[in-house]
């Protein structure tokens, strides 16, 4: 017999999700992986229903059927403020910061469910985003659009998460910015947090990502290496387009 | 005194609205309710102090139930804000008329001895001026505290900035938004009282009249901003006690309305809400 090693838990494991918002399912038995130490992309057109997948995992909208874990155990249906006690962050597209509290209430509030250690935390995760330390005090509507992000992915590290769930990180950010943001995502991973990702820009995303999987009306339609799905005919052909 | 008082009442009205988004139109049962409850423990005691907690207790207890059993019920199943904003409307009426059963429509007198008035500054200031002053200074005071500095403060306005966000982040918005009605209740109860001792007399209406002026306060400060809509209170309170000393106190509604007109006209969102640094969020 082969004697193959057991396949590691994942950090999360999707498993036939369904879920919408009280009307028919916007997302069908759908499924995936994330493990700790890489960054696992979803992909797919707009309206695929990428984000509510996210907000089913996270816990913000209740799934219909199918099972969600974190590191082995089953969390399907749990709210999403018991989630980011289980490990789970998930830092929303829109909306992701608090306006009117300043840079270290925001880190303070994502760290609202932790027993100690908030400060040291917070010193830590400005090491990892020097530009929030100098202005701790500011509130958080006054930080350019890349701040503001970064302060986002931040407010969602300070739980210590075993998975980071990014919605569109980088979307309306200029260049630069998002090419920064890749940096911390890619330092974030190195720590062995599982990322999975969600991004307008399929062909940078499908680079870093270890694991990839497209999502088309609602339902999984593709899966594989990120690498992989850069060269595929059809991914390129719908969403990546040979000339960008 | 006004200023005072519709200071407490507009705040407390605006911390409702901060974790709900729903104007509470019962907002002036729950001083009704406090003044109330200030006679009655104030009979059987004739104690103040002991009328003033039980006005505040009582206030936050109805608010503590009003949010569990209409807005939040509604909120869970997803109504429409308007819709609920009317509930509150019907459980105005039903409170006051349960008030009538219990105490009857006409007007109680609630008249505390408050001394000989003496001079201070160019005003004339009498024993129950300087409670209702010192006591609103106070609890505004400790109300500063607890919101800027708190935990639970800060979590109240992560709750009222983003609620998703702030479940996200762990905190548990249901229990937050219901601890942030108590405190409004609180508030409210026994701004109640202190109104009562003010006017010296009320009935099952007596806070409805006062909700209409503390939602001009409010939402000439900045609704569901605490301390811009504790400014507005005050300038509003200073502007009708002008009104009433120099016109007649009959005018006081229409001069509130008046003032929200503007105001409504001119900043809509608020006077306070776009200024570079607001006084609080
Ligand atoms: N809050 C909501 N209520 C009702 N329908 C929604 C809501 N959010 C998204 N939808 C619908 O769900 C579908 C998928 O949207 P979304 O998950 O945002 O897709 P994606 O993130 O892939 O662009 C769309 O048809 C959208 O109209
Ligand atoms: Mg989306």
């Amino acid at each position: 017999m082969n004697s193959q090693a057991p396949e590691p838990v994942a950090a999360l494991a999707v498993e036939g999700l369904t879920a919408g918002y009280g009307g028919p399912p916007v997302i069908e038995n759908v499924s995936i992986r994330a493990r700790l130490g890489e960054i696992t992309a979803i992909v797919g057109p707009n309206g695929a229903g990428k984000s509510t997948l996210l907000k089913a995992i996270a816990g913000l909208i209740r799934p219909t059927a199918g099972r969600v874990f974190v590191e082995g155990s089953e969390v399907t249906g749990q709210p999403a403020e018991r989630l980011v006690r289980r490990g789970l962050a998930y830092v929303p597209q829109v909306a992701n910061v608090f306006p009117d509290l300043t840079i270290r209430e925001n880190l303070e509030m994502g760290g609202y469910s932790r027993k100690a250690g908030v400060r040291e935390r917070i010193e830590q995760l400005f090491k990892l985003f020097p530009d929030l330390k100098g202005s701790a005090h500011r509130q958080a509507n006054t930080l350019s659009g890349g701040q503001r992000t970064m302060l986002a992915l931040a407010r969602g590290l300070m739980v210590d998460p075993a998975v980071l769930i990014l919605d569109e990180p980088s979307a309306g950010l200029a260049p630069r910015f998002q090419g920064a943001i890749w940096e911390r995502i890619e330092e974030i991973r190195a720590t062995n947090v599982a990322v999975l990702v969600i991004e307008q820009n399929t062909r940078e995303t499908l680079r870093h990502a270890q694991w990839a999987y497209v999502l088309v009306l609602g339902q999984n339609r593709l899966e594989g290496p990120g690498h992989d799905l850069l060269n595929d005919d059809e991914v390129v052909d719908l969403y990546v387009g040979r000339l960008s | 005194m006004t200023a005072a008082i519709l200071s407490l009442s507009a705040v407390a009205f605006t911390l409702e609205y901060a974790v709900t988004n729903v104007a509470n139109l019962s907002h002036g049962e729950i001083l009704t309710v406090g003044a109330y409850a200030a006679l009655v423990v104030h009979q059987r005691t004739g104690s103040a102090l002991a009328a003033a907690l039980a006005a505040a207790a009582a206030g936050g207890l109805l608010a503590l139930a009003m949010h569990a059993a209409v807005v939040d019920r509604f909120i869970r199943r997803g109504t429409p804000t308007l819709v609920i904003f009317i509930a509150t409307l019907g459980l105005s009426f039903v409170i006051q008329n349960l008030l009538v059963i219990r105490f009857g429509a006409a007007n109680v007198a609630y008249t505390i001895p408050s001394g000989a008035p003496f001079e201070l500054g160019p005003f004339l200031w009498t024993a129950v001026d300087l409670e209702i002053i010192v006591s609103a200074l106070a609890i505004t005071a400790v109300l500063y505290l607890i919101i800027s500095h708190t935990k639970f403060g800060k979590a109240l306005r992560a709750v009222s900035q983003n609620r998703e966000l702030a479940r996200v982040s762990g905190i548990n918005a249901d229990v937050v938004a219901s601890a942030t009605w108590f405190l409004a209740g609180l508030v409210a109860g026994y701004a109640g009282f202190i109104l009562a001792e003010s006017v010296g007399t009320f009935n099952p209406s007596f806070g409805f009249g006062f909700f209409l002026i503390t939602l001009t306060a409010a939402v000439a400060g900045g609704l569901g901003r605490a301390f811009s809509t504790m400014v507005g209170a005050i300038i509003v309170g200073i502007a009708l006690e002008f009104v009433g000393g120099y016109v007649s106190a009959g005018y006081n509604l229409a001069f509130a309305f008046a003032i929200l007109a503007v105001v409504i006209l001119v900043r809509p969102r608020g006077l306070f809400v776009n200024a570079r640094r607001s006084v609080f969020e």
